[in-house]
């Protein structure tokens, strides 16, 4: 026994040195050497297959090596181009996501206020009770980290089936405002763009996004560049010093909200000083102004108007308004106005989750068109995102209250036609009015259930809304004390929101079963099941189905076709119906393929064209839009709109919006002013409250808190003060203190200047605590265009506990 | 024991100069591999997941360390003498 372990670990420390020599010896040459070989580490019995990181919307594609039936190793995968064979420790974690002891393993009921055992054909039965008894009250809350299958059977379900469009995601709370700020401007969702932008630019700015922790592999990618002594700079624009701050060139510690004052006030020096892209924008935009706050397409303006509505933010003005110094400010307006360097903006919640989400998305995409610094590669804006598959699954399959697959809309006559086609159904069937966004959808939930508009069973998947919600006073827990509301989770682990579910469902995760991600690069990315799933946890897939399936037994129209076939009726290549809906028969087929190839029929439509399944089984994912040469072979998009990357701009137009909102192949300029953020600090609650993530922990901590290591790291949250307040309240690090916003209290301890430090006057606290719920005390307000809540400003005032 | 490797870069600035191999080879739980330029491939044996996390923050925290990368990692257990216990949730 001892020889074979003896053999074991050196066989096991010979490969993990090769890994890792090949990865210093690969990446020592270039940031963006072409990724290598398979290279996997050679380890007896163990068999190796791909699967993109379970964690952030980077994508990272690991190596998952199996034995006996159970993840035993993870290698970065140098086949990948997004992280060509690195992990970041967050990554390196991620095998051991699956094996925390208190995995839901049996589908619980709550009886009497204890959750007892049942079988899953009750659970079936209890939801599809539920829903006939009142469709109309029904919801589904789902997730960016669903599949891509996952959450276009979901979708379907409400959309074709349920037919109340009543189904939303947590992707609302994370990316709403990029979609809305996209859509705006090109006309269509989704960056042009790509993580490849980190290998050209000469010029990274960060708009509120502490990269180094929350994208690191990203991060890594700049830094790789930094460190060989390529000259690029990284600008830091930020309202707290974080670790991306002290590898920063240049830290602009500005003031919560005035980045819309800023990017206006760039905007005004590139007219002003004559440096902004006169052929770029007379050939390729358009300008908009605002048509009050909920306009999502704007007025037209000419070149005058904007530039006398843009006059008014000078750097001296914006100053004060953001905290910037009129030299300060004055650089950024120059740094744009050079023609001659490359400039990539990046940014993700800080820019998002703010109450103008989509004014500040427009205003970045507008000094990038405007200054002409938009197209080449290293040269362009880029929304990230924090989930695995936010654009794959929410913006691409359209899993919110108003949208369809393909980028299509519930509202518009012309796209509700094409999918009841592509679906089969009788004319008609999609209805035409939005269901709830997020926060009203949770509103309605936490109403009586007599109120004609109110939502009385919530089916959430793959998230944990009870942590992560705004308000949660408001917003979830209310639904403890109404008597006919019903919560049904399907999730990994307990959460803060089983603890209020009336029926919890065990479900399969990651490489436990079949999966589909779309990353922040417009990248899908497939993957094949390599392990059981404990007990009798299943597919969220094969859920939503079987949960279809017992409705379109018991006769429910809305589960039949127009044939009257089931609503999920496939057929194998002999013909013979696919029983989608049987567990014990799932596996013997590729759900997931029937599923996505259906999928894609929908992304031709706005040339979103994903490659086909079987394609994707072979590469590290690849960039929609998709399309074959004339050798057959399948190709993906590094730059969209851009002739000779983008398939669909015609020759010689060299830059192409194609689906411009104005029908002219343009991009939109717009103008937005500065608005003050709904609460502001004030004599009663004197300090602003930022909220956020931290390095150990992946957003609510249901998965990374069961990973010892990580827990260990970082085991509870924490208040971060500026040592200066702390100084003149009395405080110590480790000292017990009382948050309090207007809609509730939190007592934690204080970390005074830790890794990160606020400036006077600002806390942060992070949100993976399910003890310690900052969101008790954040502010529901959201953006009145994409409906995002604002978890990054709201008025706080602490005391020292005792 | 838990075994991972891993990629160390070092500071551009510091790399020529940099001696930390010899500091990384005075510790026994690391193997340390051919540098490639700033980039030190290096092989862990930590006692457990703990030990590996903690030694992967020091090393991060080594002057000249600019940022360290995982490459590998084997969640076997080749001397299974402890269990991690994990507090229920609820
Ligand atoms: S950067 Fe994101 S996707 Fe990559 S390994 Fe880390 S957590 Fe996973």
């Amino acid at each position: 026994m001892k020889n074979q372990q003896a053999d074991r670990r050196f066989f096991l420390k010979t490969a993990a040195m090769a890994a890792a020599t090949a990865l210093a010896a690969g990446v020592a040459r270039s940031a963006s050497t072409t990724p290598g070989g398979d290279a996997l580490p050679v380890l007896q019995d163990v068999e190796w297959n791909k699967a993109p990181c379970r964690f952030c919307g980077t994508g990272c594609h690991v190596q998952v090596g199996v034995k006996d039936g159970k993840v035993v190793a993870v290698t970065g995968d140098r086949k990948a181009d997004v992280n060509k064979g690195l992990l970041c420790v967050k990554g390196y974690h991620v095998g051991m996501i699956l094996y925390g002891e208190d995995r839901l393993t049996q589908p619980q009921l709550r009886v009497n206020g204890k959750l007892e055992p049942i079988s899953w054909d009750k659970a079936i039965q209890i939801i599809s009770e539920r829903i006939q008894k009142s469709p109309e009250k029904f919801a589904i809350y789902g997730s960016g980290q669903w599949t891509i299958p996952e959450g276009y059977v979901a979708n379907k379900f409400i959309k074709a089936g349920i037919t109340n469009n009543m189904i939303d995601p947590n992707a609302r709370l994370c990316m709403a405002s990029a979609v809305t700020g996209y859509i705006g401007t090109y006309g269509v969702d989704e960056p042009y763009n790509g993580f490849s932008d980190l290998d050209h630019a000469d010029c990274v700015i960060l708009w509120g996004n502490n990269l180094s922790e929350m994208h690191p592999i990203l991060f890594s990618r700049y830094m790789d560049r930094k460190i060989r002594g390529e000259k690029i700079s990284l600008v830091d624009m930020t309202t707290r010093w974080t670790r991306t701050s002290q590898m920063a060139d240049h830290v602009l510690m500005m003031q919560p909200q005035s980045d819309m004052a800023i990017a206006n006030c760039i905007a005004n020096q590139l007219i002003a000083n004559k440096t902004y892209s006169r052929e770029f924008v007379e050939k390729y935009c358009n300008f908009r102004g605002p048509d009050g706050p909920a306009s999502l397409k704007g007025v037209p303006i000419s070149f005058d108007e904007y530039q006398a509505l843009v006059a008014e933010y000078t750097p001296e003005k914006v100053s004060k308004v953001s905290g910037l110094s009129v030299e300060e400010l004055t650089w950024l307006g120059k740094l744009f106005g050079n023609p001659d360097i490359k400039i990539t903006s990046l940014w993700c919640m800080g820019m998002n989750q703010h109450t103008q989400g989509t004014a500040i998305n427009n205003l970045v995409h507008a000094i990038h068109l405007l200054s002409g610094h938009w197209g080449k590669p290293g040269d362009g804006p880029q929304s990230l995102t924090g989930q695995p598959s936010a654009c794959g699954t929410v913006r691409e399959v359209g899993t919110l209250a108003h949208a369809l697959p393909g980028g299509l809309l519930v509202a518009n006559p012309e796209h509700a036609a094409k999918v009841e086609e592509l679906w089969g159904l009788p004319q008609g069937r999609i209805n035409p009015k939005p269901g709830y966004h997020t926060v009203q959808m949770w509103e309605k939930f936490c109403s009586p259930s007599e109120e004609k508009d109110s939502i009385d069973t919530i089916w959430v998947q793959v998230t944990n809304p009870g942590q992560t919600l705004p308000n949660l006073h408001k917003l979830f827990d209310p639904k403890e004390k109404l008597k006919n509301k019903f919560l049904i989770v399907s999730d990994v682990y307990p959460t803060a929101t089983t603890k209020l579910a009336d029926l919890i469902l065990p479900s399969a995760m990651w490489v436990e079963k079949n999966g589909v991600f779309g990353n922040s690069e417009r990248r899908t990315q497939q993957w094949f099941k390599m392990v059981q799933p404990p007990g009798e946890a299943r597919d969220d897939c094969w859920q939503t189905l079987a949960v279809a399936h017992q409705l379109f037994l018991d006769g429910f129209a809305g589960m039949k076709k127009k044939d009257g076939s089931f609503l999920f009726h496939f057929e194998d290549k002999n013909g013979k119906t696919v029983p989608v809906w049987d567990w014990e028969k799932y596996y013997d087929y590729n759900v997931d393929e029937f599923l996505f190839e259906e999928y894609r029929q929908f992304t031709t439509i706005k040339h979103k064209n994903v490659a086909p399944y079987q394609e994707l089984v072979k590469a590290r994912g690849m960039r929609w839009p998709v399309t074959q040469d004339k050798n057959g072979v399948w190709r993906d998009t590094a730059y969209r709109f851009v002739e000779g990357f983008d398939p669909f701009v015609e020759q010689g137009k060299k830059f192409q919006f194609y689906h411009s909102t104005t029908g002219d192949d343009r991009a939109m300029i717009f103008f937005r002013p500065y608005v003050p953020p709904p609460e502001m600090p004030d004599d009663e609650y004197p300090f602003w409250l930022d909220t956020g993530r931290v390095l150990e922990h992946w957003h609510s901590g249901t998965m990374t808190m069961r990973v010892p290591p990580l827990r260990k790291a970082m085991p509870s949250a924490y208040v971060e003060v500026n040592n200066e307040d702390a100084r003149k309240l009395g405080i110590r690090t480790g000292d017990k203190v009382k948050l309090e916003t207007r809609r509730g209290e939190l007592q934690l301890n204080a970390w005074i200047d830790g890794r990160a430090s606020c400036p006077p006057g600002h806390l942060f606290v992070p949100f993976f605590d399910e003890n310690l719920l900052i969101n008790q005390l954040t502010l529901e307000a959201h953006c009145p265009i994409s409906k995002q809540p604002d978890y990054k400003k709201c008025a706080v005032r602490i005391s020292k506990v005792g | 024991m838990k075994i991972s490797s891993m990629v160390i870069t070092l500071d551009g600035n510091v790399a020529e100069i940099s001696s930390i191999e010899e500091i990384l080879a005075e510790i026994s739980c690391i193997e340390v591999g051919q540098r490639h330029g700033c980039k030190i491939p290096i092989v862990l044996e930590a006692e457990n997941e703990s030990n590996s996390r903690d030694w992967f923050h020091r090393i991060s925290q080594f002057p000249g360390v600019f940022k360290v990368e995982v490459a590998f990692v084997s969640f076997e257990d080749l001397n299974p003498v402890e269990c991690q216990e994990v507090e229920s949730q609820e």
